[in-house]
């Protein structure tokens, strides 16, 4: 198996400092990433999910240390990239990639389609003029964009098209490892499957890996191959999709499940509706983070905190009761 | 019939902007009747919120008129109402629920005085103590966990759920509501704060036979709550049916187009996703024909043409002139 391992998460950890003393010093934190550590195989799409502010866009941000972590390690081609240099991560980033959620503010407004398709390869020097403009046009044909838009403004595009291109940018520099952040959140349903087409038929050609960041659970079911799922920091529950959406073990992962509407008609659901709300994250829970909200918890969940491990066939939850 | 509160016939809200006028909602017509919920789906832009404001009279005067229609609410038309004669209505008999339920409050008032405000509005006759004894039980109803201490809280201090759930208190304060309207109530909320909202709403539909209009995007939601389902593109209903005529057998190539483009929990991933292609017209430039003919893949010569009109296949409607000759036949 490890052989297979493209990226590998250690402990990985983000507080933030929300409050600070008149002279600066840290009162209290936000616990943003708990203790993450997952392991990301070549080839496959590693789907997060979670509801909102449980960490997942943290994660994705830290892996690629656009913000950087508190602690931990991730490990990626023998190089932990958390102790990289500036320069070193720099290099690094030609084989990291991200896509962002919003594809009207993550666009320069005063760019056009060429120069932000391009901009990868001015930023590291590849090759001279002619091959660079070679380069475009062919990676404007693979996301689906035509050479009449090369001199465009990103304000004259649709939602998707824009999205097309925040691909099309992501992908220029071959990279390796590339992670999408609620890439079709923002898209109307029509042209969502549109993009999510595109980016499995990448993965294909380009033998591309994918942190698949949603909130969205029948989207990462569509796309992933493993899928975890996060709540208030930590990852509860991690397991191969087929077996995460049939043998849900984790009582958030089942309630989470079972609150997906449905697209059918008459048919009666089992709905496990949650109590209350997700606790802050500064002062989270003491032991099992859900203890507040689950309904099988008793004494040990409220003070022992439950580790991941493994329940059969690489299926990971952490959970006392399991 | 009296068993419908709200008809819509033909309304038709344009917008007068710098580029020349905008048809927003195009002369549609629909109906809800008493303790039923109405779904209205469809993307951004197909005029699905204008739809839920122009009942409410709420389209800004400056730049958008309603030119033609009847909107009869109890066999009142609305649009015929002077300006006393409406806010007798307005968050009386239809309360309206907002999307963002940040900028739906007053965020330098606390939330107990903002439901009281609403109740006063419509009682001014009440004392104070029994305002803050009426405020509380509401509060209670719609389901905050400690409604004394949330009163006195302002609405940065609640989530976004609870934010939705004294919003839904606030449509209901004035206490004899006939009709909910709820602009995408959910979309800002997670899913299991979602499934809790919904399960509030349908409580309210079955104890208090409150109709409700809800405006969304999400085929999951309207399948969990809609008897009746108004699929809109463009300005335009395209289909109005019953939701399980609607879901089972959809009869417009968009609402199929929709209904198939969504990745199910049960879809193959293997399989490509079905997709509509191109994306929605602009509704400064309109096709000549039908609104969706620059997208259809079951276009004829006709669609080009002529804009199809509303066939009625015993109940079900829908436009498109593939139906034509199923309604002359009979």
């Amino acid at each position: 198996m490890e052989d297979k391992t493209l990226v590998k998460i250690e402990n990985l950890t983000k507080n933030f400092i929300s409050k600070k003393s008149f002279f600066g010093k840290p009162l209290s934190y936000v616990h943003a990433v708990d203790n993450v550590s997952l392991d990301i195989f070549k080839g496959e799409t590693l789907g997060i999910v979670g509801e909102s502010g449980c960490g997942k866009s943290t994660l994705g941000r830290s892996i690629l240390r656009l913000t950087e972590p508190t602690s931990g390690k991730v490990i990626y081609d023998k190089t932990d990239l958390v102790s990289l240099s500036k320069e070193d991560m720099r290099q690094m980033r030609k084989r990291l990639q991200l896509v962002f959620q919003d594809p009207y503010a993550s666009l320069n407004p005063r760019m056009t389609v060429k120069d932000l398709i391009k901009a990868p390869l001015d930023v590291f020097n590849i090759g001279n003029e002619s091959e660079r403009m070679e380069k475009v046009f062919q990676i404007m044909k693979q996301v689906g964009l035509t050479e009449e838009q090369l001199n465009r403004y990103p304000h004259e595009f649709s939602g998707g098209q824009r999205q097309r291109i925040v691909i099309a940018r992501a992908i220029i520099l071959d990279p390796e490892f590339v992670v999408c952040d609620e890439p079709v959140s923002a898209l109307d349903v029509s042209v969502r499957s549109q993009v999510l087409n595109l980016l499995n038929t990448l993965q294909k050609e380009k033998n591309l890996t994918y942190m698949f960041i949603s909130h969205d659970l029948s989207v990462v079911k569509y796309i992933s191959d493993r899928i975890a799922v996060m709540y208030l920091g930590r990852v509860v529950e991690l397991a191969e999709k087929d077996e995460l959406y049939s043998h849900a073990a984790h009582p958030y992962t089942k309630a989470l499940l079972s609150a997906v509407p449905i697209a059918e008609v008459g048919r009666k659901r089992e709905i496990s509706v949650l109590e209350g709300d997700v606790p802050s994250p500064i002062n989270p829970p003491k032991g099992c983070y859900f203890n507040t909200r689950c309904p099988y918890a008793d004494e040990r969940c409220r003070k022992e905190k439950p580790e991941l491990r493994d329940i059969g066939c690489g299926h990971m939850c952490a959970c006392h009761k399991v | 019939m009296s068993n419908e509160i709200l008809e819509v016939k033909g309304l038709k809200t344009v917008f007068t902007g710098k580029k020349g006028k905008v048809t927003a909602v195009d002369k549609i017509s629909f109906s809800v009747e008493k303790g039923k919920c109405l779904c209205i789906v469809g993307e951004s832009g197909c005029g699905k919120s204008i739809t839920s404001l122009s009942i409410l009279r709420l389209i800004p005067k400056t730049t958008g008129t309603i030119e033609e229609g009847e909107i009869l609410f109890d066999g009142v038309d609305i649009l015929k109402l002077d300006e006393d004669g409406i806010r007798k209505i307005r968050g009386n008999k239809i309360s309206m629920i907002f999307q963002d339920s940040m900028t739906g409050l007053n965020p330098v008032m606390t939330i107990g005085k903002q439901v009281i405000e609403a109740i006063k509005v419509h009682s001014p006759n009440i004392d104070k103590k029994e305002l803050e004894k009426k405020a509380l039980s509401i509060l209670t109803d719609v389901g905050i966990p400690e409604p004394a201490k949330r009163m006195k809280e302002y609405p940065h201090q609640l989530s976004g759920g609870m934010r939705q759930r004294v919003m839904i208190a606030m449509a209901l304060s004035a206490g004899n509501n006939e009709l909910l309207i709820a602009d995408e109530p959910t979309t800002a909320l997670d899913v299991t704060i979602q499934a809790q909202i919904l399960k509030l709403m349908n409580n309210l539909k079955n104890e208090n036979n409150t109709s409700i209009i809800l405006i969304t995007h999400d085929m999951g939601v309207v399948a969990e709550m809609a008897d009746y389902v108004m699929v809109m593109y463009a300005g335009k209903e395209m289909e109005y049916a019953d939701a399980k005529s609607l879901f089972e057998s959809p009869l417009h190539p968009y609402t199929s187009g929709l209904l198939k483009s969504i990745p199910k929990l049960s879809t193959n991933p293997n399989e490509e996703l079905f997709t509509i292609s191109g994306s929605v017209p602009s509704l400064t430039d309109m096709p000549k024909g039908c609104r969706f003919s620059t997208r259809c893949s079951e276009t004829c010569k006709k669609c080009f043409e002529k804009e199809p009109p509303l066939f009625d296949l015993n109940g079900h409607k829908v436009r498109c002139w593939k139906y034509e000759e199923r309604t002359n036949g009979r």
